[in-house]
């Protein structure tokens, strides 16, 4: 009952802003997919493209080899779950689940057993007769799986499907949803913001911003071979250095990283540092820099500490105590910058100039503004 | 606050709060209390003789009749366009949308008097249509229609006006649900958008429904208040008053009065219930 997902050269403006811009990717046949990016990157547009909730202006959609891009959002069969639930609120659980078969006449035998088959599944039976404002998000949110289900469709489509809860019961969520995955095989997609959801979640991701796709691969590629200067700083925390080619070397005054392949000598370039990937030593090492300890701050395992390089950019390292005890504000140490990704600068985004830890504040921003992941929809309705 | 004696500025709080309650119940009291209280007298003190005396005429019955009639027709078509209005202006996007959405209160800003008038210039003698029905044998001005037509006229704005913030409130992620469930457009629409906003809806009905029991204004102009023809029982109360049956007046009176009281109890209900609901 799974189905694999293309979309090809999707398309898509309102008005004069271009939401979706010549998006092509594949969803392989009972994978988990992600489709990561920040606000506004019009991943929720390509989403509900592919749903048909969304008309492409051009490019199409094919699921399970059968081309859809002209059908009616009725007859595609596809499972769709939405971030704040869209449960009827007028309904009991068991009618919200039931209401996919019922308005497609199935028996109602049928009907009655594939109900009680998937309350089982989601663990919601004791639930059945109750409305949707008696429960909680992440149950609600369990309703709205089960509903999309229940017609047994090829595809599952999610739209940020954890974005409204609390943080532990998206985590909570997010495991149940991934053993769920394992169990029924069903093909799925997904949209966030979040990147460890879509690194924990996915098989493969799908990275977009500004309307394009900017890398497609599976989590540990999309995080330790980024290919573009916007995956590399959204997609996990980095540091950002910059400096001048030399040598295939980035030069950062008398200190270097490697890894400039094809960027010709004296160009500008910038190194991104995973926070865990700088390695302190008391003594200079064959490729370390010296840097100076401005804080340090304990958050349990593991300590942040601020550093300095001699040139005045600043570091911050991420470690397990246990590799820094001892290290102090006020100290001069060698840090060694292991697995640097470069990039020449004349590539380099705005985005790509956010301090440590892009992915929290782009949580934030888009938890702010609910209406600004709507804002990719909205220009449509107000015409 | 401490306990410091009261302050001159919270003893004068409590007066000026005192002094409203005072004002709002004397308010209520003097203009709906007490007409109330004065129909319910004057309907009953005549005895139970003359209200069946009243009832047994035909004009009185023909007048009920038509009443209730028009009411009815009235309710179902604001009903059915109401919904249809309300849904466009929530749903739809189109240049002269906020002129529309302006329109719709017309009828409670435009006195029924002038409403009737427009009536008679589009179809009474001369009128832009008259000669059109003329000829289709339909009697329009005078008659039936024109006296539905005004009172349609006069109760748009409730139907809609109720609807349209439930919509707004409601939102389309449900409806887009039922959509990619299977569900056309239609199923969508009766299983979903309408259970939805039925609390608003049934206020809206039976604040159309009370308006129009009550018209006058209007009906009168149009219809010509033919007794035992074109006489509602507004109409009817008019003349007993104006020949001096003020029993037979009060009975009527009194009667219409209690239906718009099950009416108000009614959407006093709904109006619970859909606040109810929207939470």
């Amino acid at each position: 009952m799974a189905g694999s997902i293309e979309v090809r050269g999707l398309s898509k403006a309102f008005g004069t802003f271009k939401a979706v811009d010549e998006v092509s990717f594949a969803a392989a046949e009972g994978t988990i997919t992600a489709l990561l990016g920040p606000s506004g990157s019009g991943k929720s547009t390509v989403l509900r493209m592919i749903a048909g909730l969304e008309q492409p202006d051009s490019g199409s959609v094919i699921v399970a080899g059968e081309e859809l891009t002209d059908a009616s959002v009725q007859d595609r069969r596809l499972g769709f779950v939405f971030q704040h639930y869209a449960l009827f609120r007028h309904m009991t659980v068991r009618k919200n689940v039931a209401f996919g078969l019922s308005v497609r006449r199935v028996d109602k035998d049928a009907q009655k057993k594939r109900v009680e088959e998937l309350l089982e599944l989601v663990g919601l039976a004791p639930f059945a007769n109750r409305y949707p404002h008696q429960l909680s998000g992440g149950q609600r949110q369990r309703v709205a799986l089960a509903r999309a289900l229940a017609p047994s469709p090829q595809v599952l489509l999610l739209d940020e499907p954890f974005g409204a809860l609390d943080a532990r019961v998206r985590q909570e969520l997010r495991n149940w949803l991934d053993e769920l995955h394992r169990e029924l095989g069903v093909t799925s997609l997904f949209v966030t913001h979040d990147q460890e959801e879509a690194l924990e979640l996915a098989n493969e991701v799908v990275v977009m911003n500004h309307g394009k796709v900017e890398q497609v691969g599976a989590a540990d590629q999309i995080y330790n071979q980024p290919a573009t200067p916007f995956v590399a700083a959204f997609v996990g925390s980095s540091n950002v250095l910059h400096g001048t080619v030399w040598e295939r070397h980035v030069h950062f005054g008398r200190s270097a990283v490697a890894g400039a392949h094809n960027i010709p000598d004296g160009r500008e370039a910038v190194a991104y540092i995973r926070p865990h990937d700088i390695e302190l030593t008391a003594t200079p090492g064959a490729m370390s820099f010296p840097i100076s300890v401005e804080r340090r701050t304990d958050m349990g395992w593991m300590a942040k500490l601020h550093l300095r390089l001699e040139d005045g950019q600043p570091l911050v390292a991420q470690l397990p105590n246990e590799e820094i005890q001892g290290v102090d504000a006020g100290q001069r140490l060698y840090a060694n910058l292991r697995n640097p990704k470069v990039f020449a600068d004349d590539r380099v985004e705005s985005a790509s100039d956010a301090d440590l830890e892009p992915a929290p504040a782009a949580k934030r921003e888009e938890e702010a503004d609910d209406q600004a992941e709507g804002s990719e929809l909205a220009p449509a309705r107000q015409g | 606050m401490s306990a410091q004696p009261h302050t001159a500025s919270q003893r004068q709080g409590r007066w000026s709060r005192r002094l409203m309650v005072g004002a709002a119940l004397f308010y209520v009291a003097a203009l709906l209390v007490a007409p109330l209280v004065g129909i319910t007298y004057y309907g009953l003190k005549s005895g139970l003789g003359t209200i069946g005396d009243t009832f047994g005429q035909t004009d009185v019955q023909h007048a009920f009749y038509l009443t209730f009639l028009i009411m009815l027709i009235t309710v179902i078509v604001n009903t059915v366009f109401g919904i249809i209005v309300a849904l466009v202006l929530t749903r739809d996007h189109f240049p002269g949308k906020r002129l529309i959405s302006a329109l719709v209160d017309l009828p409670l800003a435009v006195s029924p008097v002038i409403v009737g008038l427009m009536a008679i210039l589009l179809f009474g003698r001369g009128g832009w249509f008259e000669a059109f029905f003329a000829a289709q044998g339909i009697q329009v001005i005078f008659a039936l229609p024109s006296m539905v037509l005004v009172t349609i006229f006069i109760s748009i704005p409730f139907v809609i006006r109720e609807v349209v913030p439930v919509l707004e409130e409601l939102g389309t992620e449900e409806e887009q649900a039922a959509w990619t469930l299977g569900a056309s457009k239609l199923q969508t629409f009766f299983r979903v958008t309408l259970p939805n906003i039925r609390w608003g809806l049934l206020y809206g009905i039976a604040l159309s429904a009370a308006r129009a029991i009550g018209e006058v204004g209007a009906v009168l102009i149009v219809s010509g208040a033919l007794q035992g023809q074109t006489e509602t029982a507004t109409l009817y109360i008019l003349r007993a008053f104006d020949q001096y049956q003020d029993a037979q007046g009060y009975v009527v009176a009194l009667t219409l009065a209690l239906f718009s009281i099950v009416l108000l109890i009614g959407i006093e209900t709904f109006k619970r219930n859909s606040s109810r609901e929207a939470r």
